[in-house]
């Protein structure tokens, strides 16, 4: 059993894996760990602010650095004032090695979740020993490298869900209409995905997302002039799409359907919306979902084929829905993964502390820390000044720390 | 068919050193090559595969250059390229890009603040700021705009004399990578007689006729009778002619020794001051190079030289012309015992990613630091590089993680990309 912990989840400034971070985030909390998030896309801002510059990379690139160094000192900051028991990073998260040393030394105990492709972000080399945990979406190779690399506590951690984000939604006519498709495809627009689906042109089919730019035999097609799609109407998206296509991306060509090994999000997401879809087999696929759960293509005619099986079986298609979405709901969650992640590192490291066992402070006090979402070694300074940033009246306790406060600067100025 | 683009604006050298990058392409479409003007005829020579467009780069006339350039980028409008590849970091040749949507444009293209590199670019220039440690050849630099190039093997034929005698260039572009005529005139003649007296060719621009004559009077009678003075005397077409076949050629850092690579003319090269030969190196296998090994080698072309090019001083120790002789005739041990200090022997061979350089005599202080830097950029292009056999197999794990360190960037990992490209 974990004990309540405080967690940071430190976001990516950008990327697939942002909403990973948030999933684990929402998902951490619903287990009642008290959460922090580092939101480095509310500093996007200020990168976009740095890039409007038109400065020469020569120029640019330092202010970059520096730009990253603030972002360390954030979140140094936040570690400071939060006293989190563990950071939890995502893929691309800007947490770089001196701050990661400092947890290090400071004790906090650190993991990043790479939901990313080892062979095509290199960065896993340099940084991956310097986190407690690199937990992987990829198994052999992948986690001999490593180990190699000097990181030996690299789990096997698949995506997941989160249900009540991830459901079934029942839309509006208006909805129906302009989400609806007798086929959908929601994603970014790869040379495989291209190939693969311009035979599909003329049908009843829906692309949405971006990256789909110079692609004329399926124009007529994309959606919004490919926007980038939000989470919450992605739901609705799939939701509406009698067949959504789940291709997962490729950069070459010569083979359409990749036989990759990972799992993407995406596959998840649709089963636990019961939202049906059409998956090219995955190495990892099988013992995720089983062979009745999931609809699988191993070739571009076999998707074909099957895009006609199941528009003209409806029954078909819900059968598949609801068994994939009760195999999400049993063992695909984020609950279950976080939970996977704490028990891990617990582990390889120790059991988790429960807060109580890590100070001996009053009962009341430490009822005010959590409530005010301070770690117990907050210094009275930080318990003071989050106190005089509630709004409302105070309890008893509040208030004497105040007037003690209050006491101290006009003994302490006389 | 696609259809491909190169930009080359630099000089002869860059544009033989191109070689890797065309070679490629035109196995996989039509491909058209962009140049100066005065570098046409070279290219039909070198590359009669491509079809040229010329370049008002070098002219003074404003006149004639917006002329010429409007009539090749209407030329360029009516083709439809598959991909364009600008081979340098030039304001001139970058804007030229901007007939083009920006993501046809690979090695560097027209960006806000001047010329942008791709990622490719990026990461390898990186290695700029630690070129002691450096080895990558300039071929390869190029060669690698285009995803998966052709074998290095089948670049430049394998370096084999024929017969034609001994060709001796005069000087580069910037004299100060040059060695002076007596110490030069010191060497050829320990080669002629070395190589039993063969024709000798002296190469060079109009330029280097004064320094031809100088290199006359300080060679001994008996070989005169055997020495062409070619200096001034040859378009490029011809230039290439008198090349062709040479048993050697003793040259610095210049185009004429690309070009002798290119022919697969064995090449004696003297690297020093800013020239360095795991950079701009001949390419292929079986040239050798003398290259200056002290601290602060390879200098910035463009900075004067405080310390009165003393990286020269190694080449005028009257024990090199014997290590040449020791290195010439495959006795290593003979050549590294009389080696002057200062100095590194290096002969060129190739791995999955290009041309490489290995120590012949001589000591490499950066050995582990630079197979590191290769190691690292062959990885970033999913190459493997088999262990060397010159008894440096693997860098160590510390020299990994710096050039990790200077070679990756937070900035690639954690910001968005194509911030560049």
């Amino acid at each position: 059993m974990t004990p309540s912990l405080r967690i940071l989840v430190v976001l990516p400034l950008y990327g697939g894996s942002l909403p990973i971070g948030r999933y684990c985030a929402k998902a951490l909390s619903g287990m009642g760990h008290a959460v922090r998030i580092f939101d480095a896309p509310a500093f996007h801002s200020a990168f976009t602010g740095l890039k409007n510059l038109e400065l020469p990379p020569s120029a640019l690139g330092p202010l970059e650095n520096s730009f990253l160094q603030v972002l360390n000192q954030a979140i140094w900051a936040q570690v400071e004032h939060f006293e989190p028991a563990f950071v939890l990073a995502l893929a691309q998260a800007p947490l770089n090695r001196l701050t990661l040393q400092k947890l290090r030394k400071a004790g906090v105990r650190t993991a990043m979740w790479f939901v990313e492709d080892w062979q095509i972000f290199d960065y896993w080399q340099t940084y991956a020993p310097l986190y407690d945990v690199f937990a992987v979406i990829q198994k052999d190779p992948f986690q001999e490298k490593l180990a190699a690399a000097g990181q030996p506590h690299a789990p096997y951690l698949p995506l997941a869900a989160l249900p009540e984000f991830h459901r079934p939604l029942a839309l509006s006519a208006e909805e129906e209409r302009e989400y609806g498709a007798d086929i959908g495809f929601l994603g970014a627009g790869y040379p495989n995905r291209r190939l693969a689906f311009r035979p599909l042109a003329g049908r009843n089919f829906k692309i949405w997302g971006s990256d789909w730019e110079g692609e004329s035999v399926l124009a007529p097609c994309i959606q919004r002039q490919g926007q980038r799609i939000g989470e919450e109407e992605s739901v609705k998206i799939y939701n509406a799409s009698r067949i959504n296509l789940n291709l997962h991306s490729s950069l070459k060509t010569e083979t359409l359907v990749s036989h990759g090994d990972f799992v993407n999000p995406r596959t998840f997401e649709l089963a636990s919306m019961g939202a049906f879809q059409l998956v090219d087999r995955r190495r990892l696929l099988p013992e995720l979902f089983a062979e009745d759960e999931l609809a699988c293509f191993d070739s571009e005619a076999e998707l074909y084929e099957k895009i006609d099986f199941f528009l003209s079986h409806p029954d078909e298609r819900a059968r598949y829905c609801r068994r994939a979405r009760e195999r999400v709901l049993a063992e695909h969650t984020y609950a279950q993964r976080m939970q996977r992640l704490l028990d891990y590192v617990a582990e390889q490291f120790g059991p988790w502390k429960a807060e109580a066992e890590q100070a001996a402070i009053a009962p009341p006090l430490l009822e005010l820390l959590q409530r005010l979402e301070l770690g117990p070694g907050a210094s009275f300074e930080n318990v003071v000044h989050t106190l005089r940033r509630q709004s409302g009246a105070l309890s008893d306790v509040e208030t004497a720390i105040l007037f003690l406060d209050e006491w101290r600067r006009q003994y302490r100025g006389a | 068919m696609p259809r491909f683009l190169v930009i080359q604006s630099a000089r002869l050298g860059d544009l033989v050193q191109t070689r890797r990058l065309l070679l490629t392409l035109a196995e996989r479409g039509e491909t058209h090559l962009a140049v100066d003007t005065g570098l046409v005829p070279l290219a039909r020579v070198l590359y009669p595969f491509a079809r040229l467009h010329a370049l008002p780069l070098y002219t003074r006339d404003a006149a004639a250059a917006a002329r010429q350039a409007g009539e090749v980028l209407h030329a360029w409008h009516e083709l439809d390229f598959t991909a364009v590849y600008n081979c340098n970091f030039s304001s001139a040749g970058t804007s030229l890009c901007r007939l083009f949507a920006p993501e046809l444009v690979h090695g560097y293209r027209p960006g806000s603040g001047g010329p942008e590199r791709s990622p490719w670019a990026r990461r390898a220039f990186r290695m700029t700021e630690h070129r002691a440690c450096g080895s990558l050849n300039l071929v390869d630099y190029w060669g690698h705009f285009a995803p998966d190039p052709i074998a290095p093997e089948r670049v430049n034929p394998p370096a084999a004399g024929g017969g034609a005698g001994l060709g001796v260039v005069l000087a580069g572009r910037e004299s100060r990578r040059s060695l002076p005529v007596p110490l030069l005139a010191r060497i050829v003649r320990t080669l002629h007689d070395l190589m039993g007296g063969p024709r000798v060719r002296l190469l060079g621009s109009a330029q280097e006729r004064p320094a031809a004559r100088r290199l006359l009077r300080e060679l001994p009678a008996r070989m005169l009778g055997n020495v062409e003075d070619l200096s001034g005397k040859t378009d490029l077409p011809a230039l290439v002619e008198a090349v062709r076949g040479l048993d050697r050629l003793v040259t610095p850092d210049t185009g004429i020794m690309h070009l002798a690579a290119a022919l697969g003319v064995p090449v004696l090269a003297f690297f020093l001051s800013s020239a360095y030969a795991h950079e701009t190196g001949p390419y292929g296998v079986g040239h050798t190079v003398v290259q200056a090994d002290i601290p602060c080698v390879p200098c910035l072309e463009s900075a004067p030289c405080p310390r009165g090019v003393s990286c020269l001083r190694p080449f005028e120790d009257e024990r090199l012309p014997g290590a040449l002789v020791g290195l010439l005739q495959g006795r290593a041990d003979a050549a590294g015992s009389r080696l002057p200090d200062g100095l590194q022997v290096w002969t060129s061979g190739l791995d999955a990613l290009g041309c490489v350089l290995r120590l012949a005599a001589g000591r490499d202080a950066q050995a582990g630091l630079r197979r590191a830097a290769r190691q690292e950029l062959a990885a970033w292009l999913g190459l493997t590089l088999q262990d060397m056999p010159d008894g440096v197999p693997r860098a160590d794990a510390a020299a990994e993680e710096t050039v990790r360190r200077w070679l990756r960037a937070d900035s690639d990992w954690m910001l968005p990309p194509r911030r560049y490209s």
